[in-house]
Order: C-alpha cells, then structure tokens, then sequence
C-alpha cells in the first residue's frame, strides 16, 4: 500500500519535470557587479531557454559552499584569488566546473582622485601632489594625506579586512617602508571604504587608499592608480613588491549543471565581459538611482553585438522580441505593490546631508578637532596611567560602591583582558566609549531637563526617542562617516546619537517625578526657578538620572564595538576582522573581554546609581 | 454675654483681601462675566468647562491673630490660602499686605516677599526627601543666602522649639507623621515670617497627635504673636485655634465671625449643620455662659446687708468679696439668719467649698463641678477678682446652643 503510494508520488514527481524545466539559483555575493551579470543571465536564461531562476544571497565563501553542495546552480562572477580556500578544492573533486572567464582585466592597488595629481580648474582644486606617480613617491607626500586620527602621519585606506588584498598590502608596506610616513588605515568595511572615498572626491580632499577596478566609482570618478613595479613572480613572491596580478573573474557552475541545463551551460561557455564594460555597467546603475533592471534593460539594448554573440541566433530572435517591453502584456497584478507608486525617502535625506557637508564643513572640521582632541586626552591619560594602577584603581572603585569581593572581581576581570594582550585595545574603546558618554551626558541632561518642562518639546522628542532607541545602530554609522569620514571622529559620533536617547529619556522622566507638592514648598520659600531645578529635582530625580547614565554607559559600549565597521580602533576591530578571518580564538579573545569591561562599567555605575536611590 | 476678644482694642490689619477671585480654566474671563450675571458655580463649569476656585471674597486678616478657614472639601480653602503667596495667580481682586497689593508683584518682588514675609505649612508636609531634617529647616534661610554658620544656628533653635532636638541628621522619611508636620512647621518658623500659612497641617495626623500639636501652635503662637492664617476641615479645630473663623462654601465666605459667634448665630442653614456636629463642651468656654453677678456682699457690709440682697435677688447664697472684689467666701441666708441672732460677723460664718474657674475653661470641666456643688461656680480673673457665676442651667443652655436663654432650634 505504501509502496504503491510512494511509486505514484515518483511518477507525478517525473511528469512534472518533464513538463517543466527546473529552477536554476543564482551565488549574490553582495555587490553590483554580480547581481548585474546574474540578472543579464537570467533573462537570457528564463526568455530564451525558458527556465525558472532564483538567486541566494552570502558572503563570497559561503556562496562559493552553496555552489559545491548544489544549493546554487551559477556564479557569475567568482573572484578566484580571494577564495582559492574554498574555490579551488571545489575544481579539483568536480563539484565547481569553471565555464568561462567573465574579465580579468581588472586591476587593484592604491588609488588617489586625479585631481590630487592634476587639480581641477573646475571646481577651483589645486594639484597638490603634482608629482606623484608612483606608489615610491608616496612618502614624500605624507603631509597630503595626513591621518586625522593622528596628524604625526599620513593616511593610507586600507583593504576590507577579510579580503586578501588586505595581508598584502600590509606586506607591501613594511616591503616598501611606507610605515615610516603612513598609517595603514583598516576601514573596516568596503562599504566604509566607499563612503570614504566618495565623500572626500565630493569635497575635493586628498585621499589615498586600495580600490580596485571595475567598479561603479571607477566608472563614475577620475581616479588615478598609482604605478608600481610591472608584475612578475618573483618579485611578487619577495613582499609583493610589484603590482597586483589581474585576478581571474569567472563563470563557475555546480558539477551537476552539464546534465541538467546543457543549453545554459554552452550558453555560459560564450559568457564573457571586461572592466571597461563592467565599469559603464556600473555607472550608469549609480547614476539611475541603483535600478538593476534600468541597467540591465540599458545593456540589451546598448551591448547588443556582445550579448547576441553569446547564444544563437534564434535563442537571440526569441529573446529580443520578449524583452520589448511594448509588447509585454499589462496584467493587473494587486497583489504586488505597484512600482509606479514607489518612492525613497533615503533620498531625501540624503540630499539633505549632502547640503549640509557642502555648506556646513567648517563646522564639521571643527568639530572633529574637538572631538578627537579629547578622545586623545583621555587616550593618552589612561595611557599614562600604569596597568597596575588602573586595576588596583578599579578594584577600589569596586569596593567603594559595593564590596571588596566585587572591587576584587573587576580587578581580576581587568587583569584577564590585560592577559589575553588586548590591554591597548581595551584602553582605545575604553576612551571612544568614555567621550561618547561624557558628551551625551552633557547634551543629554539639559535635554531632558528641557523636555520635561515643556510639553511640546516631549511630544516632539519621544517618537524621536523610540525611533532612535528601535533604529537598528548600523544605521548611525553612514551619518557619522559622510560627516566625519573614517576612525575614531565618527565612532564617537555614532556613539553619541546611540547612546544619549536613555540619557535623555530618564532625566525626563526623573524630573517629572518630583512631586508637585515639593516644587510648590520650595516655590513657597522665593526659590528661583533655577533654585528650585539645582536644589530640589535634579537632587530627587538623581537615581533615575543616574539609571539612565548607566544605560547611556552600556548602549555606549555596544556602539563602540559596532563602530569598528568604521574604523574606530579597540576591541571592536578584533571582533570585526575575527568575524571576516572566522578566527574563532582571535574572535573569543575580544568578545570575552568586551563583556568583561562591559560587566565592570555596568556594574560599577549601576552601583551608584542605586546608591543615589537609597539615599 | 461678655466677650472680651470682640470688645477688645481694634487691631491692626496685616492682610485685606478684597474682591478675590480665582478661576482654573483656559478662559476666566468669561467665567467672570458669568459670575457677575449670577451664574451658579456648577452651571458656569457645565457650560463654560471652568473652575471657579474663589468667587469674589473679601476680608481682612488682623495682626497677631490666627484666623481660621473652614469648609467642606472643595469648597476653596486651599485655592484661597495658596492666593496669599501667589502658588495661585487670582484671576481678579486684591491682596493687599502690610499696604502693598501683592498681586502686582513681579518675579523678583515676589520671591522676596515669599523669602521674608510669609510661610506655609503643608498637609502632606511637602518635606524634601533628599536632605535632613537639618537640610529641610534650613531651606529657606539657604534661599535667601544667609551665611552657613548662621542659618545652621538659627534652624536649630528651630528644631529645638518644634521639640526635635537630636533629630537633626535624620531624613524625614525616618520620622512619624506628627514629627514630620513639626519639621514642616520648623522650615517655616527657622524663616521667621510675619504671617504662617497652614493648609490642613494637621489633617493627616491621627487624633491624639493632632490634639497636641494644637496645643503646641497655641503655646508657640503666645510667645510669637505671628499672623496665622490656618485652614482646617475640623470644626472643633477650628473653634479651638481662631481667634476668628471663616466659613467657607462653594468659593464664597458665608460667614465671618469669633467662634462663639458662629456657634450661636449660624448665618445660614449651612453653618448650622456644619455646626451642629460640634461637640460643645470643647467650645463653649466659661465666659460663654457666665452671667453678670449681680449681688455681691463686701465684707464690710453686715449680716442685714446680705440678708437683704438675697431676698431682693430672691437667692439662697450671696458671694462676699473685698474692696477689689477679690472673692473672700460665699455665705447662706440659713447662716445669715442664724447669725444676726447670734451677733456674729459676716466673716465668722464664711463658707469655701465653693467652686472658682477661670473664664477660659471649657465648660466640658465645668460639668463635674456643677454637679457636685450646691453653689453657683465663680469665674476669677489671675487676681481673683470676681467677672461673674455660673449657674447649672446655663451649662445646660450652653451646651444645647441656647442664647440667653431663648432656644434658637425648636
Ligand atoms: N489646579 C486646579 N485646577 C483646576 N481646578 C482646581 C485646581 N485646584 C483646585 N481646583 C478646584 O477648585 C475647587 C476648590 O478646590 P480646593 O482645593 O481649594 O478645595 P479645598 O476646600 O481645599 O478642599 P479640600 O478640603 O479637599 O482640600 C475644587 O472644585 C477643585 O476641583
Ligand atoms: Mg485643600
């Protein structure tokens, strides 16, 4: 009986896969160019072989896993240098079969905008480093590219810190002797590395960093790379000191792919592009608000000889008369939104932060003067201090607001962090977070102070408040790095506007928990209303006040750690680079001693604050 | 009926109020207008959705007295009393203290004002809960910027007088309610103002404490002769503290008065119920009742002399008193007969077990005596000199709100 029914589950099984042809699934590993190519496949592969696609979405390694496994079928675009781990085990035991090679002309190294070479009449920009040609003039022009972070040094933005080019470039400039005169800066992300670019061409600075090529700012922005030792092997393998080899971009697709999509997979074979092209391809999608299908629509249109020099003729015929769009049928569909009504806030604002950069950098510039000048105070104060000191420190904090056990628990908590040599590390989130907190507190407080005497401002400020508590933290760090650029700046900046919102909330809400009936004595006796603030509800509203410093400390250290994406130095950037290495020591390392040092601030400020409340 | 506080000097008048008004709402004005077109205070809230608190009251607060406000609750005691330091801005009327309307102040006239001349006492104490009891007394003075030395010394002399002496570091919190109110009443004492505002103090205090306290403000008050305007919903607290009582009832003042004033002659239907519930005895003071003491025999006079006055007065005992009318004994016309045939002097037949009171004592403890004597109870002065006698059914009297003699109920 059950046999019989699972035999008549099979056949139907068949039957369907005869009458329709399977679903074939797409790598995105996260940037444009591939989900361009896979979008320019798959309408060559739905119109004109009539199959279904899908796409799944990882990063590069994990995408190159789910080729092998099968869970997807194409790679457009598999950058074989950077994942030769997991890419090349895959060639060898036939999961992966490579199809063709979709570019490798593409280029990286350190990048500047031409202008910085050639000025810009135009925009009224100055040559500043007229004769830098090579990656060997560099340390003559330090002072172009000074570190904000640290004006003794120039800045070099470095590579994503998981991709390859990352050890290299390092490598290359112990090799080079760069480190003299230049910080390798980690930028944390490629997209930080992009905002960092893109926001110092828009303001025409300096700016010296790895890019690489094709990509949607090569295409759209005059840059200028830095010529290097033509390449060879050996000099290669001596500390890379010579250019980067052109990377092997290809078509790669699961083993299994041959017998179940032959005609896709002669289709793939003829698959192939150059930077020149991706570049175009890329610049225009930046330039059509990050339209895919815009661009893709651009390209059949455009790069006919090339696409129909991929299929033939009557795949090509087919494809041409489905893809005109007046011929496509309108069909009402109400259950999907409908495009014509979409739009993007995103846009909005971002034309408004783009005003205010152009008109308003004076006060940006001077505001990172400040910020970084006490972050660095502190930096260096609690540099200063010896470890020992700082943990016997600690250690009688403890015991001042709790009890000797509790002092002797953070103090060994310090030691541990100390032990694993993270000591540095801890010191630099310690003295981001520390400013962070500092500033909210002094903005946070009169803030508060003000919301609670005014009932506007209370309406206005709460829906901001929760908003800004509930807006997931990463989305703090594009603000702060189109302000304020990459490093440390930015992270406090982000830190600020994460962790004041408690501050401000429980000063309101302490302040108007004073009771009428005691704001009336002290009016009674000719109190001023400053009086009345500075002697009786800031003093009641203390223990809430100090709840919300505790929270302010706390949110303050998450936001630090998330600002290492950004640049900031400390624990944050272990975590960030052992998460892109899976460095599982590495990782565990920074994450216990984030938690430690967040356990002893917690504590330690939680402490007082209950301290206040029963006093 | 002799009453000494009416008959008194006129005194000086620390605080006039005159045609006070006050309205919670977003449009007094028009409730105003209402008010004059005679409008009833739950119509003006129904239709206009305002409050009137005070509507249109005028009095006057003499120096050194304690002058009560009593009224059900929401009838605007508090609304009125928190007009005198402005927690309240009236909506229209005058306050005028010590010859300056208040009303006009501007801040920094206002803040001096509520720093030198007046006080107020809480019902819910309104301590700081965040300082001593010290920190609390030493609030206002600190206001004001007296130096730290001096406002230390002058708070505890203070805590010393409200009896809270070896309470200083204490937070408030960690004090009973009667000690709390004391701290209150020393936070406003340590300032020294002409004029002590009391909104309830003691209402939130149980009975017995409540009854000490009140003995304590009449000790203090004797020595310190402060304006105190003092409100309460107690009846017996009021005719216990007032020198004079003002009754409220829904934002107006309907009566104006002494105690006893109140207590014989209700205005209105609404005064006599608010009145009838008093106990008595513990307002109607020996002065109340006691009646002029028409025969009176000196000492010099003979045994004929008293014999005579009897009869006239149709009595059966006469009080015999000196030259200064200082009491000597009382004698009977039994005795006073006897006598004259014996030949004996007024002085040999003197009897003493008689009764004297002062003209304070409530009649609460004259009740006992009466039953017990067969005289009249003689009210003395300190000298003993005689003011007049109290006969048992005027006690009587007394106590059943009877005038004269004539009952007003019934
Ligand atoms: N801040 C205010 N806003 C609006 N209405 C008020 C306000 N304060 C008092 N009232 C109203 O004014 C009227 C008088 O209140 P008030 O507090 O003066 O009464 P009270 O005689 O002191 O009563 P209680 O014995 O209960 O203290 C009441 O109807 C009350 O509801
Ligand atoms: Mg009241």
């Amino acid at each position: 009986m059950l046999a019989n029914f699972a035999g008549v589950v099979e056949a139907n099984n068949k039957l369907v896969e005869a009458d329709q042809k399977p679903t074939l699934v797409f790598a995105d590993a996260g940037w444009d160019s591939i989900r361009i190519h896979n979008q320019i496949a798959a309408v060559i592969i739905e119109k004109g072989y009539g199959y279904q696609t899908d796409v799944l979405t990882g990063s590069s390694p994990i995408v190159i896993k789910g080729l092998r496994q099968g869970d997807i079928d194409i790679c457009m675009e598999a950058w074989t240098d950077n994942i030769i781990d997991v890419y090349q085990p895959g060639i060898e035991n036939g999961e992966i079969v490579e199809l063709s090679i979709n570019y490798d002309d593409n280029a990286q190294g350190l990048y500047v905008p031409t202008y910085v070479l050639k000025g810009d009449e135009k925009r009224g920009i100055e040559p500043l480093a007229p004769g830098l040609k090579s990656i060997k003039d560099l340390p003559q022009y330090w002072q172009v590219f000074k570190d904000p972070d640290n004006p003794a040094q120039g800045r070099i933005y470095g590579s994503p810190p998981s991709w390859s080019a990352d050890e290299i470039l390092r490598t290359k400039m112990e090799t080079y002797q760069l480190e003299e005169t230049y910080d390798y800066f980690n930028p944390g992300s490629d997209t930080a590395l992009n905002t960092s670019l893109v926001s110092a061409y828009e303001k025409g600075e300096p700016w010296v960093g790895y890019y690489w090529d094709p990509t949607w700012i090569t295409g759209k922005y005059d840059l200028t790379l830095l010529a290097d030792e033509p390449y060879n092997q050996e000099k290669w393998d001596a500390g890379y000191a010579c250019e980067f080899p052109g990377v092997k971009v290809t078509v790669a697709v699961n083993g299994k792919m041959v017998e179940k999509a032959p005609e896709v997979v002669a289709f793939l074979k003829n698959y192939q592009t150059s930077t020149k092209i991706n570049s175009e391809l890329l610049a225009f999608m930046q330039d059509h608000g990050a339209d895919i299908d815009k661009t893709v629509t651009w390209f059949f249109s455009d790069y006919e000889d090339l696409w129909t020099s991929w299929i033939p003729q009557e795949v090509a015929a087919v494809i041409r008369e489905n893809i005109n769009p007046d011929q496509t049928p309108v069909k009402a569909d109400f259950t999907k939104f409908p495009a014509t009504l979409s739009f993007s806030l995103g846009i909005y604002v971002e034309k408004v932060i783009s005003w205010l950069t152009e008109n308003f950098q004076s006060v940006f510039d001077w505001l990172k003067f400040g910020v970084n000048g006490i972050v660095s105070s502190i930096k260096k104060i609690l540099a200063f201090i010896p470890w020992f000191i700082l943990i016997a420190f600690i250690f009688l904090l403890g015991w001042k607001v709790d009890q000797w056990k509790s002092g002797l628990l953070y103090a060994l908590m310090a030691f541990f962090i100390g032990a694993l040599g993270l000591w540095d590390e801890m010191i630099l989130t310690l003295s981001i977070a520390l400013t962070g907190v500092m500033i909210s507190i002094i903005f946070g407080i009169p803030l508060g102070i003000y919301m609670a005497y005014s009932k506007k401002m209370e309406t206005v400020m709460k829906p901001l408040l929760d908003g800004a508590q509930t807006m997931p933290s990463f989305v703090y760090l594009i603000p702060a790095m189109i302000f304020f650029g990459l490093g440390t700046v930015p992270a406090v900046f982000a830190t600020i506007i994460y962790s004041m919102p408690p501050c401000i909330r429980l000063t309101n809400v302490g302040i108007r928990g004073v009771p009428i009936a005691m704001k009336e004595a002290a009016y009674s006796y000719g109190s001023s209303a400053w009086q009345v603030l500075t002697k009786v509800e800031l003093p009641q509203a203390m223990p809430t006040i100090m709840a919300g410093i505790n929270q302010t400390t706390m949110a303050a250290m998450s936001m630090v750690v998330i600002s290492s994406m950004i640049g900031a130095k400390g624990l944050g950037e272990n975590v960030l680079i052992a998460i892109n290495r899976t460095d599982i020591a590495m990782g565990f390392d920074a994450g216990i001693s984030i938690v430690f040092l967040a356990i002893i601030i917690d504590r330690i400020t939680q402490r007082i604050s209950e301290r206040q409340k029963n006093d | 009926m002799i009453n000494l506080k009416q008959s008194g000097d006129k005194m000086a008048e620390k605080i006039v109020v005159k045609n006070l008004t006050k309205v919670f709402g977003s449009r007094p004005r028009i409730a105003i207008e209402r008010l004059k077109k005679g409008w009833s205070k739950r119509r003006i809230l129904e239709k206009t959705g305002q409050t009137i608190g005070v509507n249109n009251v005028s009095f006057s607060v003499n120096e050194g007295e304690i002058f009560v406000i009593i009224g059900l609750s929401g009838s605007g005691k508090s609304t009125l009393i928190r007009c005198f330091n402005l927690l309240n801005q009236p909506t229209s009327g005058e306050i005028w203290v010590d010859g300056e309307n208040i009303v006009n102040y501007d801040k920094s006239k206002l803040r001096k004002f509520r720093q030198e001349k007046m006080a107020m006492v809480f019902q819910q104490f309104g301590l700081f809960t965040h300082r001593t009891v010290l920190g609390n007394v030493e609030y206002g003075l600190e206001i004001r910027k007296v130096s730290k030395e001096e406002r230390r010394k002058i708070a505890l002399q203070a805590i010393e007088e409200v009896g809270l002496k070896g309470w200083e570091e204490k937070m408030p919190q960690e004090l009973s309610g009667g000690m709390q109110q004391r701290v209150g009443l020393a936070r406003a004492l340590a300032n020294n103002p002409d004029i002590l505002l009391m909104d309830e103090p003691f209402s939130a205090l149980d009975p017995l404490i409540r009854r000490e306290m009140q003995s304590e403000l009449l000790d203090l008050q004797s020595k310190l002769k402060k304006t105190i305007i003092f409100i309460t919903h107690d009846i017996n607290e009021a005719f216990k503290l007032g020198d004079r009582v003002a009754v409220m009832k829904g934002g107006s003042i309907v009566q104006i008065g002494a105690p006893e004033d109140i207590l014989n002659n209700p205005s209105n239907e609404y005064i006599e119920d608010f009145v009838k519930d008093i106990d008595r005895t513990k307002i109607v003071q020996a002065k109340d009742i006691m009646q002029r003491a028409n025969a009176l025999v000196s000492l010099k006079d003979g045994v004929r002399v008293a014999i005579k006055e009897m009869q006239v007065n149709g009595i059966s005992s006469v009080y015999v008193v000196d030259k200064e009318r200082r009491i000597q004994g009382i004698v009977t016309i039994d005795d006073c007969i006897q006598a004259d045939k014996d030949g004996k002097a007024l002085k040999e037949i003197l009897k003493y077990d008689y009764f004297t009171t002062d003209q304070e004592v409530y009649i609460q403890e004259l009740i006992d005596k009466a039953v017990e004597t067969k005289y009249p109870i003689v009210v003395v002065n300190t000298e003993n000199k005689v003011l007049g006698i109290i006969v048992r059914t005027s006690i009587l009297t007394g106590l059943l709100g009877k005038k004269n003699g004539t009952s007003k109920e019934n």
